[in-house]
């Protein structure tokens, strides 16, 4: 089993859902963001590369990719950040986490990565999101967790449920059957970094 | 970025190496992106599943809505721990294509709970705008609205307390239709009509006679266009939730075309963008009509059939010759209408005889009647009026290629199916109605309505709408509504105390569900003659936004989560109920409540009965035919959460003209306008104007066209898009948004900036004749060179000085009676401090 | 340095004179140097690493950057007092238990700086028992520790030598399992970067030879500085002819350091590919101020050391500095420069906990350096000197550290 994304470029709209619902579902403390929705263009959000009439813009969501071959899990000291080895799903322990950040400089997709900087702060004054996530602590590192806690009660990542666009798939890569491993089998697609030699585990469908 | 290197020029990026599928090719893309994707179930008879949700163990769920005035109405689920809302997770419907959500909708929770929102009333004691104020209790808030309401009314008459309710929130019990209009209705006071977007549906009207909204298809049935011509709109960030099928039919086959000034965020995602001027489409279209009638291109079977081309127009009197002009003719006991039927030229006989009779109807022809009546055709008229628009002169406005818009021309008249995606770009100009009205004559013209696939998509209003009338007139203490007063007139009758000429005074105002002082164009004239004639107002909202704080008295109003609601859905089909997920917070209350506790106080004791609750007042709204016909009730849509109000089969599209006729007197649609209306009648000198109205024509914008002396002086057009971090100012001051858009941005081109020596994230002054803006600008080559847009919703205070709105355009045209805020033209220039 | 030293020499006698009040007053002023920075410590953990000026996307600083250069240092103290001996070669002798204790004052230093880059400290222990070998950060905890110890016990097992009391062949054998533990903890702590495939300027094989190149040069500066100086105090006498020895073998080890660096710009470059943008970030661009200082000092370092006429002690202090701060400047570049490169450089939204300068935008962030350290940052680095100069002076003052008579 192989959890993994595969995420529609063509239908993404750049309309930041999915990265909204992360940060409320995950109750993500303030300038935090495990999921973000950048855009593939110019230098500045939403603005295009070329010059008028001549432009071109889409947009790329990017959140921990999940990687097979995980440069983060390797170089953890303590084994804080690991995979699980039944749904290929990289995790984080925040208990163990002493604040190294040896695995944020072996990302090579970073900004996936975020080390609360501080004591977590809030907008609001008690803990938004699911019930069943870890509280977040201060300085150590955290990422996308793939939505275990929804995954464990058999939902879909929030992020999957909210996209307006359906722009957003997630499954086992390793069935057939799935709609992700489908997609990825019909469609043309890309991967970010694939020269880092970390087999992400997120599929971008072009 | 244009011209400048950039300074990351070390950076590249090599984020992506493209590997591939196994399968390439556009099939294999269009098996992969629809299989079990538009192919998902719908559920004839729907239950909703709430109870059943999988959750977290000490969770409650609630079924809500969204309903800020976006051109969707998301449904979601509200979770409830421990009596507070910790997050809203996007719900179903039957068709479950329509579940959608959006990075506001999840985000209101932070306005929830909010540290800027309101909490108990509050009154003015410094300066007005100073910000500064005192905590009163609600007695002595309702106390001071009531004597104030009765001093005003006494001194300068009911009318001149003004009510105030724009599109804050479509809830039919708090949003607003809500009790404050009975409040408006027994006083008899002046209850404003809102002139936001009013233009689209006025110039439609006239063909279609849909009135002010009802013309639009569902939006699933761009599923079974061939072409979908995306007319200034940005659906990508303004409708989202109808994107969704314009994408998805695109990866069936159908062809996207957006039309558009610049390259919207929407023109990106299309197949083909055609850059336009502003300002000038109805130009474009009728120059395109003109041109599919000289070349024979038109559908003249949809034009006999489905259309009054025929029918005959008296030179003298400019209506329909018409039965009534020969004889008595009897009325509809149902509609209280006359039945009045219309003459058509029969070749056959060589006379006029009545439509259904003709065996050989003259499309075209000047005739002249047995007893010497000088008649033409409809489409007589119309086309002796289009010879004027050439495509040349199209070109010239426009700026699109003579060749592009022929093709585009042909391209109506051929595609199997075209559906014209529009919302309100082409709506915010003086011309605005007329530009809807020649798009309406193209697609009666080209026969692309009434079918599967063909009119006009967007805003899919309701085909059903509860008792709403009930709730403000049903009354016995019921005095007027008076309600013709387009609120983009009330600053002019502040200041002039006048109105159309007469004497109109006024002095208070309550708001709710609305803003006008930060939606209301040329701002500055609500500082320079609002706000000194203002000896009253009033704001219900839950946050401070530029009303409030410029206003005497501020009532906190329970936010949507807290309250309980109705609403029947923009596009999409359906009825649904917002539950009461959590108490509301501080001291706010639901509008229902603050109404009957005015309405108490100034003595209306039948039309706010105390004991009545929540479940009164919405009981009333299904006491409508309609509505007992269909057995729609309040428990019923508790219990079912989700009602589906269109007619026909779950899934099969409305379509306009098609599952219902359209609304003309004939079910036809109009190429001649008998008897053109204003929108609203407040008086006002139509008395040039009316003998124009009967056949399309083009009028320039007031200032925006390409063609305006005024281009000199002020050589930008001013738009504001409308973007997807707010709603209007809905979610102005969220800090979750703000965080992905911190702060207001003059979106500029390159060239235009080069011109003044300002790069991206200097700070410039926007400015025209009305006021200026100071803010931070970010060249953008979606812009396109000789356009400014400043993106809409901040509040004052975000500004480094001004405000967008200080600069916008201020006049409305007397028949649509709708704000033109893109309709101006502003310089910029580097701001020195 | 003699392989028949006199039991009878009493080592600690000097020592216990050497420094006065001096020497008191600078160990006084060392330790409160010290507890500062343990207050400003305090300061970064209650309030958060948020007041350093590390961020997401450049997740480590100057404290990092001080745990290489001084890992650099420590090991290059070492290497050169043990090769000598190691190598049964005729070296340095006198200065030799000066050069380890340095080297183990360093090496608390290195690891000094790792742990106030820690966000949990108090969760240290958990190294020893969750301990995930795969890590190189393990490898250089575990190397690190080893080291110091070695490099204690070397210490001891000179002053033992000296006391007769450890066999001359035992000492060679202790200091040719420092010497290796020197080479490997450069290694390995090289390998902290250079096997991360995350980011191109620290992905290169070369990083460990040019570690330990870089260590040489470094150490053996360093102990000149140490030596010319304590014999200028009058702590040690030595003479000449072991510094100019030394300055020809820092010159050597400058080559050495720049041809690397020269054989990796070339291999950055030649492909014109993506390494063509880290030389010219290097050469040109917002690093380029580190780099010239590292080449051009460096080049002139080893010019000194090279020509008689300018190997007088001044001169050779200059170059003695010169080699460190180069090194320091590469250490800084190294550690700035993995940042400095984005992977993923779309523009979107990025909060002040994402990039240094965050509030410039992307293009801002990356136009000119990254990275720089706060006034706290600074403050902590100067407390850890703080605490190695006093663990220095204090051995200085206490232990039997002065040359024999023998030396
Ligand atoms: N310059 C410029 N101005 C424009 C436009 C433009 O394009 N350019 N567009 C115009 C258009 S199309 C429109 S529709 C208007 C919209 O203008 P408005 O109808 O004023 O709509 P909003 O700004 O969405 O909401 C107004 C207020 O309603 C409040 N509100 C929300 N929910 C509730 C509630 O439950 N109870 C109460 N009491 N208040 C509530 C919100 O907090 C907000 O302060 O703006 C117009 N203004
Ligand atoms: N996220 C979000 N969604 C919203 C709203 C919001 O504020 N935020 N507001 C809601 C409301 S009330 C409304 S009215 C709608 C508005 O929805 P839209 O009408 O879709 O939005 P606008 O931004 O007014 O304009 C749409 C496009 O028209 C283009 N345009 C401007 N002038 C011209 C012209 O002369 N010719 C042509 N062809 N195109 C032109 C603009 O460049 C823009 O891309 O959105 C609704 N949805
Ligand atoms: S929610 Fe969907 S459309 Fe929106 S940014 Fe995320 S992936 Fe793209
Ligand atoms: S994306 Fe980064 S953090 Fe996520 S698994 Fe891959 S290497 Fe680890
Ligand atoms: S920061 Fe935490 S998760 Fe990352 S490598 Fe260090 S201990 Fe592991
Ligand atoms: S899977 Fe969950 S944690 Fe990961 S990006 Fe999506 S919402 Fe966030
Ligand atoms: S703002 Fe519009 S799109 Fe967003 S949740 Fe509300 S109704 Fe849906
Ligand atoms: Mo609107």
């Amino acid at each position: 089993m192989r959890y993994g994304f595969a995420i529609d470029t063509r239908r993404c709209i750049g309309c930041h859902t999915c990265a909204v619902a992360c940060r409320i579902e995950n109750n993500l403390p303030k300038g935090s963001w495990w999921n973000r929705t950048l855009t593939d263009g110019g230098t500045e959000q939403d603005t295009p590369e070329g010059t008028y009439p001549n432009v071109k813009m889409s947009y790329i969501t990017i959140a921990c990719q999940h990687c097979e071959n995980p440069a983060c899990v390797k170089v953890c000291p303590v084994g804080a950040t690991y995979k699980d080895e039944e749904t290929g799903v990289v995790r984080q322990d925040y208990d163990k986490c002493i604040g190294c950040r040896m695995c944020m400089a072996a990302c090579p997709y970073t900004g996936v990565r975020l080390f609360n900087w501080e004591e977590p702060k809030y907008t609001i004054d008690f803990a938004i999101g699911d019930s069943d996530i870890a509280p977040h602590q201060k300085h150590v590192v955290e990422k996308c967790t793939m939505c275990w806690h929804r995954l464990a009660r058999g939902e879909e990542p929030a992020c999957v449920e909210v996209c307006p666009e359906r722009a957003r798939f997630w499954g086992d890569l390793d069935d057939p059957e799935s709609d992700v491993a489908r997609l990825v089998r019909e469609r043309d697609y890309k991967q970010l970094l694939p020269e880092r030699d970390t087999k992400p585990s997120v599929y971008y469908l072009v | 970025m244009s011209g400048t290197k950039s300074p990351h020029s070390g950076l590249t990026r090599r984020s992506f190496l493209k590997t591939t599928g196994a399968v390439a090719g556009a099939a294999a893309i269009a098996a992969g992106a629809t299989s079990g994707l538009t192919a998902l179930a719908i559920g004839d008879d729907f239950v909703d599943t709430t109870d059943e949700q999988p959750s977290a163990k000490d969770e409650q769920l609630c079924s809500v809505m969204c309903r800020s005035n976006c051109m969707g109405s998301c449904r979601y689920y509200a979770h409830v721990r421990d009596g507070k809302l910790t997050k809203l997770t996007p719900a179903g419907y039957p068709d479950d294509r329509y579940r959608g959500s959006c990075l506001k909708g999840l985000a209101y929770i932070e306005r929830i709970y909010s540290p800027t929102r309101v909490q108990y009333p509050m009154r003015r004691v410094g300066d007005r705008g100073s910000d500064q104020w005192e905590r009163i209790s609600w007695d002595e808030a309702i106390d001071e609205i009531a004597t104030k309401f009765q001093e005003m009314t006494e001194k300068y008459g009911p009318k001149s307390v003004v009510f105030d309710a724009a599109s804050g929130q479509y809830g039919f019990l708090n949003g607003i239709y809500n009790p404050l209009g009975r409040l408006s209705a027994v006083m008899g006071a002046t209850k404003l009509a809102v002139s936001y977007d009013y233009a689209a549906g006025h110039g439609i009207d006239r063909v279609l006679g849909t009135g002010d909204w009802s013309y639009c298809n569902e939006p699933n049935s761009v599923l079974d266009s061939s072409l979908v011509v995306i007319w200034g709109t940005n659906p990508v960030l303004c409708a989202p939730q109808n994107w969704r099928w314009i994408q998805w039919a695109h990866e069936q086959g159908t062809r996207v075309i957006c039309i558009d000034p610049i390259k919207s965020a929407t023109a990106h995602r299309s197949d083909e963008w055609i850059p336009v001027t502003p300002g000038h489409d109805g130009y474009l279209a009728l120059a395109m009509c003109n041109f599919l009638i000289e070349n024979g291109k038109i559908n003249t079977e949809f034009l006999y059939q489905k259309s009054t081309a025929c029918f005959l127009v008296r030179r003298d009197t400019k209506k329909h010759l018409r039965l009534s002009d020969y004889q008595e003719v009897p009325t509809d006991p149902t509609t209280n209408k006359p039945v009045d039927d219309f003459y058509v030229w029969d070749n056959a006989t060589n006379s006029a005889v009545l439509v259904g009779e003709a065996q050989d109807p003259a499309l075209e022809g000047t005739f002249t009647t047995s007893d010497g009546i000088q008649v033409d055709t409809a489409f007589t008229l119309l086309k002796e009026q289009l010879k004027q628009y050439s495509i040349e002169h199209a070109s010239e406005l426009t700026g699109v290629p003579q060749e592009r818009i022929v093709q585009l021309a042909e391209e109506f008249a051929t595609e199997r199916a075209v559906s014209v995606n529009i919302t309100y770009g082409l709506d915010h100009y003086v011309n605005g109605y007329q530009n809807t009205w020649a798009i309406a004559t193209l697609l009666a013209l080209t026969g692309q309505l009434a079918r599967d696939g063909a009119g006009f998509t967007g805003v899919f209003t309701a085909t059903y709408s509860p008792n709403t009338t009930a709730v403000w007139t049903q009354t016995k203490e019921y005095k007027a509504l008076n309600s013709v007063i387009p609120n983009g007139l009330i600053a002019d009758v502040f200041g002039e105390q006048k109105l159309a000429g007469k004497d109109y005074p006024v002095h208070a105002m309550i708001s709710y569900c609305s803003s006008l002082l930060s939606n209301q164009p040329a701002q500055k004239q609500w500082m320079e003659k609002v706000l000194p004639n203002m000896e009253f107002w009033v704001v219900l909202d839950t946050e401070m936004n530029d009303s409030a704080r410029y206003a005497d008295m501020v009532l906190p109003v329970a936010s949507w989560y807290e309250k309980e609601d109705v609403r029947v859905a923009y596009n999409n089909p359906y009825m649904t109920i917002s539950e009461k997920a959590i108490e509301p917070l501080y001291e706010s209350k639901p509008e229902w409540e603050i109404a009957s506790l005015i309405g108490q106080k100034m003595g209306f004791a039948q039309s706010f009965p105390e004991d009545w609750t929540a479940d009164d007042w919405m009981n009333l709204l299904f006491t409508d035919k309609v509505s007992k016909a269909r057995g729609y009730t309040l428990d019923g849509l508790r219990e079912k959460k989700v009602i589906r109000f269109t007619t026909n089969g779950e899934g099969e599209p409305w379509i306009r003209g098609k599952s219902a006729p359209f609304p003309t007197e004939t079910g036809r649609v109009n190429l001649y306008c008998e008897n053109p209306k204003p929108r609203l009648n407040w008086g006002q000198d139509l008395s040039e104007r009316e003998p124009k109205e009967h056949i399309v024509y083009y009028q320039p914008p007031e200032e925006a066209g390409a063609d305006n002396p005024l281009a000199e002086k002020y050589p930008l057009v001013y738009i504001q898009e409308h973007s997807r971090f707010r709603v209007h100012i809905q979610w102005w001051e969220t800090p979750l948004l703000r965080e992905l858009d911190p702060e207001p941005l003059a979106k500029i081109n390159g060239k235009d900036a080069e011109a003044r020596g300002v790069k991206s994230g200097d700070i410039v002054e926007v400015f025209n004749d009305r006021g200026h803006a100071v803010l931070k600008c970010s060249v953008d080559e979606s812009i396109a060179p000789g356009v400014i847009s400043i993106p809409k919703g901040w509040q004052r205070n975000q500004f480094i000085a001004g405000s967008y709105q200080e600069m916008t355009q201020p006049k409305i045209d007397p028949y649509p009676a709708a704000s033109s805020f893109y309709d101006g033209r502003v310089d910029f220039r580097k701001w020195e401090g | 340095m003699s392989e028949n030293s006199k039991a009878t020499s009493t080592p600690q006698a000097p020592a216990a004179k050497f420094g006065g009040t001096g020497l008191t007053v600078a160990i006084v002023a060392a330790a409160v140097v010290a507890i500062a920075g343990l207050v400003l410590w305090g300061i970064q953990l209650s309030g958060g690493m948020i007041q350093t000026n590390m961020r997401n996307m450049d997740s480590w600083g100057i404290y990092i950057t001080m745990f290489m250069f001084f890992v650099g240092l420590s090991a290059g103290g070492l290497i050169i007092s043990s090769i000598p001996r190691a190598f049964g070669m005729k070296g340095f002798g006198g200065i030799s238990k000066v050069a380890v204790w340095t080297s183990i004052t360093c090496t608390c230093l290195a690891i000094g700086y790792v742990v106030v880059d820690l966000g949990g400290p108090a969760r240290i222990w958990e190294l020893f028992v969750y301990s995930n070998l795969a890590s190189p950060l393990m490898w250089d905890i575990i190397v690190l520790f080893v080291y110091l110890i070695l490099s204690i016990v070397y210490l001891w097992a000179t002053l033992r030598h000296e006391a007769g009391k450890v066999s001359a062949t035992a000492l060679r054998v202790v200091s040719f399992i420092a010497l290796v533990c020197a080479v490997l903890v450069h290694s390995v702590t090289a390998w902290i970067f250079s096997l991360q495939q995350a980011h191109d300027m620290w992905h290169t094989a070369l990083m460990a030879p040019w570690f330990v190149s870089s260590a040489l040069v470094c150490g053996t500066g360093l102990v000149m500085i140490v030596v010319i100086a304590l014999r200028a105090a009058g702590y040690l006498k030595l003479d000449q002819s072991y510094l100019v020895k030394m300055a020809k073998m820092l010159g050597a080890f400058l080559c050495i350091d720049l041809y690397f660096f020269g054989c990796d710009l070339l291999t950055e470059a030649f492909p014109q590919g993506e390494g063509a943008n880290i030389v010219s970030m290097l050469v040109s661009g917002p690093l380029a101020p580190f780099f010239w200082l590292e080449v051009i000092g460096c080049a002139i370092a080893a010019v000194i050391c090279f020509v008689p006429q300018l190997r007088s002690n001044p001169g050779l202090i200059v170059a003695a500095v010169l080699a460190i701060v180069g090194i320091f400047c590469k250490r800084f570049q190294l550690l700035v420069g993995g940042f400095q490169q984005a992977n993923l450089d779309y523009a979107g939204m990025y909060t002040s906990t994402s990039i240094t300068n965050w509030s410039d935008g992307m293009v801002g962030a990356y136009a000119g350096l990254v990275y720089t350290p706060t006034m706290l940052e600074m403050g902590i680095v100067v407390g850890v000197l703080g605490l190695g100069a006093l663990i220095l002076l204090l051995g200085l003052k206490f232990l039997p550290l002065k040359p024999t008579a023998e030396d």
